[in-house]
């Protein structure tokens, strides 16, 4: 089940530490078990025979962020990330997943039964606005914080195709996530906005469903593949330029991590990874286009400062950082200042932050001493997740708003 | 150990911070070194108080106790070979005082090397120990390997900067030695005896340190040569001329072929030997420093001489020394970093007998060298799952001390004995040194539970 050639890392594992101190959590807890480095000594003496696959090995693996830290730090080559997904899996088919992550799961899997759990979020968040305002929490969230459900089905809202404005220039396939389609809708009409008026043609697949990436990296591959499968299946058979996404997430997944898992399953790759090599951030599409961004011009005295935060999906498993910045650099009234250890983790990893409360605060308290100390008023970045996360947590009177990189672009073009 | 004393020491620190569950036990079963061995139970203490109860404890049950920090040496020092108590010191991480005025610190063991620095350089002060593996290692795993690394020829070693120690004894009575004075000639020097002793003789739980200054600026200067006698000549000549470089490294043609192959820096693949040499100070002397090397290098054949011009340069080579180790190990699957260190006069002839050493083993070996102190970092090279090759790397790690013995070397500059070396200690202490030692040992640690079956 653990792929053979990942089974070769564990033996270039030199034990030398040096994934140790980019580790979030073990800069939490400092103890081994939540280092990258006793994580993946425990599962290299598992495949040996020394340890079983038992309720110490899962917590151990499963306090891990997958937020490549360590694979990424590892002089060594060691693909730690690619050892916890598969050691995941084993664990994932003892322990299964709690009760709570089984509907996820199944609403993820079904798009009617996720559009309507969306509806029934939506009537339950207006029905009880009481609980909202007594400052309970979900995980560190306070719950009037958790962001609310669109009024419906944000690709149903817009169609199948939006012409670009002016003379076509390309023609992008946009995988829009769950949360653009179900709650960020803002995010979604910026990004089109911004793409058409740059002269793209933007495609919306219907038929397309949820990455399922918050399914397998839970261990639970086999349940992603007719997901997965869709998915490609829907993003191959267009001949559009490129595959936008506004959700770093969905982007790591379509890039990185299903052609992994599908070489992991010893299934065919080829469609992986023609996807792959299209799907690009939408932040790197427009930086190519910077010239012809119709920006606004500057108001004088009105700048705002910026800080950017990057998700581990996108710095890591997508391999953008320069991008995002770059175009929010040149965008009027902005000025960008850089936080210290801009590519750390927030903490969120969608539902890490529930299950592991308490080290996922942890992890989020220095993160947001770090956006503090910046005094930005503002904190762009390109990933759902850590939108929810960071505004989750950010809800001190002086802290700066949350927002998608993309939601800054379409502020400031010149109206039509 | 039995159930009821575990219990005792669990309840010491709170279930939160003790544990045996296989897992835990496995994950402090090592460090780099090959050997492993897994404790009884692991003990996170955050307080001197804490420490003590815990040792009042194992030294009535005769339970031995390891030490540990990060885990980062080289050596084995943190395996514990016969089992008992593994001591976490991580979570002891707090600072507890910076003096910008007296120029001195006072930290707990569990303080990453790498955080202090960036702390006391917010005053514009610099804790001159600085090992390679400094964002890793604590301070508390410095002084128990009494820890060098790239800076050591002009700075020193931690045990240069230590001022005062709170040690727990293995009877857990609280030891404090020297102060906050910086000249201290009180009674022996029980600071420095406790630094580089790899928690054999108590554990460190505060420690005082000396600050200096940050240097104002730094030169880094790259030359090539043909041929290695040249390179330890020029360095022997750097040193002779009354300059002190931060940092003065050599890198060998093995290694400069495998960083050259990753990095592509345009480094020449068809020369022996590559040295980097930095010097620091106030920006108004070093050029006239840097006129004096390049002069040296030049008269020494170096076939080219590059003077960093801009910082982002100089950071480019030194990246490019620092991943030397990783590019190496990244050739197969283990890899050994030796660390035999001769007097700087004998550096070519080491490495010449370190090269033909390998050869004559049919080992693979890449040799690094902080040059300036003579340090040696031979990278050896092979897959612990083939047990021929390790019978052969062995036998090469023994010819590679004995030489640096005859040469009038050490078996360690800076890595330390632990398990890796503790067999050849006795070839380069003496009788009667290895009975003092045995003597120290004795009287502070009559059981012998301190970090049992290394050094001592
Ligand atoms: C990539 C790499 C590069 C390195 N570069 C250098 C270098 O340039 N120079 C150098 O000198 N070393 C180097 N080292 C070795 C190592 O990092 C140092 O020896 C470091 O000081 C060890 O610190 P640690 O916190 O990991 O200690 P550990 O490995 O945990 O412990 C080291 C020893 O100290 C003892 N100890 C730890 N804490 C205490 C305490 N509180 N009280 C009493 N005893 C204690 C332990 O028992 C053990 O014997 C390198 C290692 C690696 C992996
Ligand atoms: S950095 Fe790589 S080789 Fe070193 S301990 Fe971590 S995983 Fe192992
Ligand atoms: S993936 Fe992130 S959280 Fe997990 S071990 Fe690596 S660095 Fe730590």
């Amino acid at each position: 089940m653990f792929a053979e050639p990942i089974k070769e890392d564990l033996h270039s594992c030199l034990k030398c530490a040096m994934c140790q101190p980019v580790c979030p959590t073990y800069r939490v807890t400092r103890m081994e078990r939540n280092a990258p480095r006793g994580r993946v000594q425990m599962v290299k003496k598992y495949l040996e025979g020394d340890l079983s696959l038992s309720g110490g090995l899962h917590d151990a693996l499963m306090t891990c962020i997958l937020c490549e830290a360590c694979s990424e730090a590892c002089p060594s080559g060691v693909r730690l990330d690619r050892v916890f997904e598969n050691i995941r899996m084993e664990l994932y088919e003892k322990f299964g997943v709690g009760l709570a992550k089984k509907a996820l799961f199944a609403a993820l899997k079904h798009p009617l039964l996720l559009r309507l759990g969306a509806g029934m979020g939506r009537l339950g968040q207006r029905a009880f606005i009481a609980p909202l305002n007594l400052g309970w929490k979900m995980g560190n969230i306070p719950l009037n914080r958790l962001g609310r459900f669109n009024s419906t089905s944000f690709r149903r809202q817009i169609g199948e195709v939006v012409p670009a404005v002016g003379k076509r220039v390309a023609r992008v396939v946009y995988f829009t996530g769950c949360a653009t389609d179900l709650i960020n809708e803002h995010v979604g009409r910026a990004v089109v906005d911004v793409l058409t008026r740059l002269g793209i043609e933007v495609v919306i697949p219907q038929d397309q469903v949820c990455c399922s990436v918050p399914v397998f990296l839970s261990g639970a591959r086999k349940e992603a593949l007719p997901n997965i499968e869709k998915n490609l299946e829907v993003l191959d058979r267009s001949d559009a330029d490129a595959i936008v996404v506004d959700c770093a997430t969905c982007g790591g997944g379509l890039k990185k991590h299903i052609p992994y898992l599908m070489e992991d399953l010893g299934l065919e790759t080829d469609r992986a990874r023609r996807v792959a090599a299209k799907v690009r951030d939408v932040s790197q599409l427009i930086s190519e286009m910077m010239d012809k961004l119709p920006l606004a011009s500057a108001s004088s005295g009105r700048t705002v400062a910026v800080t950017y935060h990057d998700p581990c999906h996108m710095v890591r498993s997508m391999k953008v950082s320069k991008e995002p910045r770059t175009v929010l650099a040149a965008l009027p009234d902005i000025r960008l200042t850089e936080m210290e250890g801009a590519g750390e983790c927030c903490g969120g990893a969608g539902s890490f932050q529930f299950e592991h409360a308490e080290l996922s605060a942890g992890v989020t308290s220095l993160k947001k001493q770090n956006i503090r100390a910046t005094g930005a008023q503002l904190v762009a970045t390109g990933c759902p997740g850590c939108m929810l996360t960071l505004s989750g947590n950010l809800y001190e009177e002086s802290d700066p708003l949350v927002v998608h990189t993309i939601e800054l672009v379409a502020q400031r073009i010149k109206k039509e | 150990m039995h159930e009821s004393v575990k219990k005792e020491l669990a309840a010491i620190v709170g279930p939160e911070r003790a544990t045996s569950r296989p897992e835990d036990l496995v994950a402090y079963s090592l460090d780099p070194h090959i050997e492993e061995h897994r404790p009884d139970l692991v003990l996170f203490a955050v307080t001197t108080e804490e420490v003590s109860a815990i040792m009042k404890v194992a030294f009535r049950e005769e339970i031995p106790v390891t030490p540990r920090g990060s885990g980062t040496n080289l050596a084995g020092e943190v395996v514990p070979i016969m089992g008992g108590i593994v001591l976490a010191l991580s979570r002891m991480d707090r600072i507890l005082e910076i003096d910008p005025r007296n120029r001195i610190a006072r930290v707990q063991p569990g303080v990453i090397n790498y955080r202090f620095q960036q702390e006391v350089a917010k005053h514009g002060l610099m804790y001159a120990p600085h090992p390679s593996s400094w964002k890793v290692a604590t301070i508390g795993g410095n002084v128990g390997t009494n820890s060098g690394g790239p800076r050591t020829l002009k700075y020193g070693v931690t045990r240069d900067y230590l001022l005062g120690l709170t040690a727990v004894l293995a009877n857990g009575d609280v030891l404090k030695t020297g102060g906050k004075a910086i000249k201290n000639v009180t009674g022996y020097d029980l600071t420095r005896l406790i630094c580089g002793s790899e928690g054999t003789l108590a554990v460190v739980t505060e420690i005082t340190v000396r600050l200096i200054p940050k240097p104002k600026a730094s030169r880094t200067i790259m030359a090539n040569f043909p041929l290695l006698e040249d390179s330890s000549d020029a360095v022997a000549a750097i040193i002779g001329a009354g300059i002190v470089p931060s940092g003065l490294e050599l890198m060998d043609k093995v290694v400069i072929s495998a960083v050259e192959a990753d990095a592509r820096l345009g480094l020449p693949t068809d020369v022996e030997a590559i040295l980097l040499v930095e010097v620091d100070g106030d920006p108004e002397g070093l050029d006239l420093q840097v006129r004096t090397i390049e002069r040296i290098l030049m008269e020494n054949h170096s076939s080219r001489v590059l003077v960093s011009r801009t910082p982002e340069e100089a950071d480019k080579l030194w990246t490019a020394r620092r991943n030397a180790v990783s590019v190496m190990a990244r050739l197969r699957p283990n890899t050994s970093l030796e660390d035999a260190t001769v007097p700087v006069s004998n550096l070519t002839e080491m490495i010449r007998k370190t090269v033909e050493i390998g050869r004559k083993n049919n080992v693979q070996i890449g040799v690094l060298a902080h040059a300036g102190d003579g340090n040696l970092h031979p990278l050896v090279l092979f897959d612990q799952r083939d047990k021929d090759e390790v019978r052969r790397v062995e036998a090469a790690t023994e010819e590679i001390f004995r030489e640096a013995l005859a040469l009038g070397g050490t078996l360690s500059g800076e890595h330390g004995i632990g398990r890796a070396k503790a067999r050849f200690l006795p070839m380069e202490l003496d009788e009667v040194a290895m009975e003092v030692t045995k003597c120290i040992k004795k009287s502070v640690d009559p059981k012998g539970i301190l970090n049992p079956g290394k050094f001592v």
